[in-house]
């Protein structure tokens, strides 16, 4: 614990407080997150127990890396590698424009995190600009596994004090009970759509009634023939009809190939929503750099 | 493991192919090896600890997951942390139970939704096990363990196999999940069987499962074989004996039961004593 040195508090993760913090043995910067053990009686808490378990089987140049576990008097200090900024913080100092080039990059990479994680069985369960992160070269790297699970969890469990509305996906918000890797897309989606307007949130919805209106606004209320079972999620409340918007309206900035992508990552349908592999082998990517060029 | 989220426990899996695919196999298969014991821990590292005594401790932590209703997966997971830790750190045999506890407090907590008491734990071990020493020795295992709790175990195997099988075996499919997973725990309390790699153990007790599923010479079970053989990559040699190891344990399992029972009539004592009392007097 000794050999660390708080310099800066750099922000609020799902559950414990984030600091940067410089490592007196080695020079090196690091984030340092502070989990404070408040049931003394049942010892490390077993959501930051998860998180820890679940970085340290991931390491990908996308997903942050997590150094050590330090356990002190009543508190864990998890250290990870430092990151410059979230992303949220980048999009608000890029004042409504975004190069589309960064757009194909960050989309890019965040997939690729969420490939990895996916093919380790891994659900990130909260994607949200918050919780991505981007380095000083322009590397995107995928933080705050809180939330993340491939454990028995209900949804409900966590739903209620989950940060934001904005990343879930319909079948979530309808409260379909099983769900798998679509969620994750769904939210990249939402994030690709969130850059390439220049940082302006796609669905920025109050409560979950709003949530899903906003959704249906956009994308066009469900029906059995184009999502199949949706009715039995629907049969409680009454939901406006809409027809979808045209694309372009949403998603002005992208191109042709943009679009389609857009298109195909927002399937309302999470059985027909594309996956992360899938996502990286189209088009829109050809010639894509990595970070800042 | 698995991805599903699930709001009730008895909800039928849900297969979502992008996690059935092969990248997932292959991860599972590159990753078990980091997870095996050491397999001489009984003669190069522990002194006091003896493999029968690791079978009782073993049984009472299945006693314990089935008593507390905890996830299939905790026992596998916690059987797992138990032979690592004591592949590193020679202890006394006061000090089993309690590391048993401490595996099952660790486990739990990762697969349980509700995960058990640090309280519930230490009653069941009669409170020869205290609260503080779970919550001290809980740090000593995650330290000892380097904090990688996401150790692979024979159930994540179980569904990747039973999910490529279900096209040869639509009928059975329920039926052999739940055969093998009752051998994969017998297998658990078996130090011998816990010592090959998790994916031949699923394999091994798919395929014993199997025979006691599907009637006699049907010829399924020629083609599940070679199957189960071509996802684990498992020479068909080592995949045979594994199943067999697991026949014998089952017939030695089912024959003690029956000793145990006439055992209670005579007042005989049986070599290997599953239940808690008499671990109990071994231990302490």
């Amino acid at each position: 614990m000794e050999s660390y040195e708080k310099l800066v508090k750099i922000g609020e993760g799902t559950y414990g407080t984030v600091y940067k913090a410089v490592n007196h043995d080695t020079g090196e910067i690091v984030a340092l997150k502070k989990v404070r053990i408040d049931d003394e009686n049942e010892g490390i808490p077993s959501f930051a127990l998860r998180e820890i378990c679940l970085l340290k089987e991931l390491k990908h140049k996308n997903i942050v890396m997590l150094y050590d576990v330090i356990h002190g008097n009543k508190e864990l200090m998890i250290v990870f590698e430092y990151c410059d900024q979230d992303l949220k913080r980048y999009c608000d100092a890029c004042q409504g424009k975004i190069d589309p080039s960064i757009v194909q990059s960050f989309t890019n990479q965040l997939l690729q995190g969420l490939a990895y994680c996916h093919s380790h069985h891994i659900l990130h369960r909260d994607i949200t600009p918050q919780n991505i992160l981007v380095t000083g070269n322009g590397d995107i790297k995928l933080a705050d596994f809180g939330l993340a699970r491939n454990f028995g969890i209900p949804v409900k469990s966590f739903s209620a004090e989950v940060v934001t509305l904005w990343y879930r996906s319909p079948d979530v918000l309808l409260g379909a009970t099983l769900y798998d890797t679509s969620i994750d897309i769904w939210s990249t989606g939402c994030i690709f759509a969130e850059l390439s307007n220049g940082g302006q949130p796609l669905l920025p919805g109050k409560d979950v009634a709003d949530q899903l209106k906003i959704i249906f606004k956009i994308f066009g209320t469900p029906n059995e023939q184009i999502w199949p079972g949706v009715s039995q999620l629907m049969k409680d409340k009454d939901y406006p009809s809409y027809n979808a918007m045209s694309i372009l309206h949403v998603v002005p900035n992208l191109n042709q190939l943009g679009c389609d992508l857009f298109q195909l990552m927002m399937v309302l349908d999470p059985s027909k929503r594309c996956t992360a592999e899938q996502a990286l082998q189209h088009a829109y990517f050809k010639g894509v750099s990595e970070g800042y060029t | 493991m698995d991805l599903l989220c699930s709001e009730g426990f008895e909800k039928q899996a849900y297969k979502d192919p992008v996690l059935q695919k092969e990248r997932v196999l292959q991860n599972l298969l590159k990753l078990e090896e980091n997870y095996l014991p050491n397999r001489d821990y009984f003669t190069n590292v522990q002194r006091e600890i003896k493999p029968f005594m690791r079978c009782m401790v073993t049984n009472w932590m299945l006693d314990v997951c089935h008593g507390e209703n905890c996830n299939d997966k905790v026992f596998p997971l916690a059987v797992n942390y138990l032979d690592r830790f004591l592949s590193m750190v020679s202890i006394r045999k006061i000090r089993l139970q309690l590391v048993g506890s401490v595996c099952l407090f660790l486990a739990s907590k990762l697969k349980d939704r509700i995960p058990l008491t640090a309280e519930k734990l230490c009653s069941w071990t009669d409170y020869s096990v205290t609260c503080q020493e779970l919550l001290d020795w809980e740090l000593l295992l995650l330290e000892k363990l380097k904090w990688d709790l996401g150790s692979v175990t024979p159930l994540d195997f179980l569904d990747q196999i039973l999910y490529r099988l279900s096209f040869e075996l639509k009928d059975y499919v329920h039926m052999l999940k739940k055969h093998a997973y009752t051998l994969i725990a017998l297998c658990c309390t078996d130090f011998q069987l816990c010592t090959n790699p998790p994916s031949m153990i699923a394999g091994g007790c798919i395929l014993c499962a199997l025979a006691g599923v599907l009637p006699q010479n049907d010829n399924s079970i020629a083609i599940v074989n070679r199957i189960v053989q071509k996802i684990t990559s498992i020479e068909p040699d080592y995949l045979i004996c594994c199943k067999e190891q697991v026949e014998d344990l089952l017939s030695k399992t089912n024959s003690s039961h029956k000793i145990d029972q006439i055992d209670g009539a005579n007042g005989y004592m049986s070599e290997t004593p599953t239940d808690l009392d008499d671990m109990q007097h071994l231990v302490t």
